[in-house]
């Protein structure tokens, strides 16, 4: 009668037992990558979603609504009639109380940050039939592993 | 005689389904956790472009003021309603099909903005579509923009949706 177990068989246990376990740790490792991955975009989407609220809260009370030369910017009076320019800049997006886009400062209040993400795309259209403002923003990770556009067209109350 | 004792059959059968069971679980959850990540990257667009369906027939009203009863394929350049087709774009929860797919794509075209997408394959991400309903009395047009997201490797349809009602301001 054989009590225990022998080296072969405890060998060939460890043996199953670690291709099993590299089995399994691959998709676990996947599951980490894309959760870190994951966290990554999500704030970046955060980010833009709130960005994308603020400028429509605002354009929804606004008038005069002028799309810059090219779309890169947008001029309009707010609901006191005060000027402001939504502006492209060095992969950010900065907010001017000013009716042009010529003279961004070091100081001027930024909506987007790129030490966070960069912003590479802004454009801004107007459907003169509707005066339907139209704003598409697309963001890039700083790792570039992702990119995300968002677009929101509204339609100001007071044009 | 010399006994050994070992395993049964049905100890060992028990014990590799239990470890495929484990297997096949682990696996699922991450073709799971995948296809959650694809959903929530474009969760927000999608949400975005149900509301800008109902801005732009606010739009349209605002500028017309009037809008008739239809399935419609609109884009922010749209300035009217456009023409009503045969071929509507509609979805159906119960059996998860779009039918009519190519009637509502959108796509982001050259100048990075969705828009209409001419192409005649309907394997795009993004479906919208708006519905508009008037009740006689009072005459108030009933907006509902249905936005449909579709992952191309398969998988369940995502279904947006929002009303408003159109109310003239005086």
């Amino acid at each position: 009668m054989k009590k225990g177990f022998s080296l072969v068989e405890l060998m060939v246990v460890v043996g199953i037992l670690s291709i099993i376990m590299l089995v399994i740790s691959q998709p676990v490792a996947g599951i980490i990558k894309y959760q870190r991955e994951s966290q990554t975009a999500d704030n970046m989407r955060d980010n833009l979603q709130f960005v994308i609220n603020k400028m429509e809260k605002e354009l929804k009370t606004s008038s005069g609504v002028t799309a810059i030369s090219g779309g890169a910017g947008l001029t309009f009076k707010d609901q006191n009639g005060g000027k402001v320019a939504y502006c492209f800049s060095d992969n950010e997006i900065i907010r001017l109380e000013t009716d042009n886009c010529t003279n961004i400062l070091p100081s001027s209040p930024r909506l987007t940050e790129n030490t966070i993400f960069r912003v590479v795309n802004l454009r801004f259209w107007e459907n003169n039939r509707t005066n339907l403002t139209t704003m598409s923003i697309s963001a890039q990770s700083l790792d570039n592993k992702d990119t995300v556009t968002m677009q929101m067209s509204v339609l100001p109350l007071n044009d | 005689m010399k006994t050994q004792k070992g395993a049964t059959l049905v100890g060992s059968l028990l014990a590799i389904t239990i470890l495929a069971t484990t297997l096949v679980s682990v696996l699922e959850l991450q073709t799971s956790i995948i296809r959650s990540k694809f959903f929530l990257q474009y969760d927000n667009t999608a949400n975005l472009l149900v509301a800008e369906g109902l801005e732009i027939v606010r739009a349209i009203y605002a500028n017309n003021g009037t809008v008739a009863n239809g399935t419609y394929h609109i884009d922010y350049t749209t300035s009217s309603l456009p023409t009503l087709t045969s071929n509507r774009c509609s979805v159906n929860i119960t059996t998860n099909t779009l039918n009519n797919a190519n009637q509502c794509d959108i796509d982001i075209n050259s100048t990075g903005a969705y828009a209409l997408s001419t192409a005649t394959e309907g394997n795009r991400i993004f479906h919208r579509f708006v519905n508009i309903e008037t009740s006689s009395t009072p005459t108030i047009p009933k907006v509902t923009s249905t936005v449909v997201v579709r992952n191309p490797k398969g998988g369940n349809l995502r279904v947006y949706k929002a009303t408003i009602e159109l109310y003239k301001i005086n």
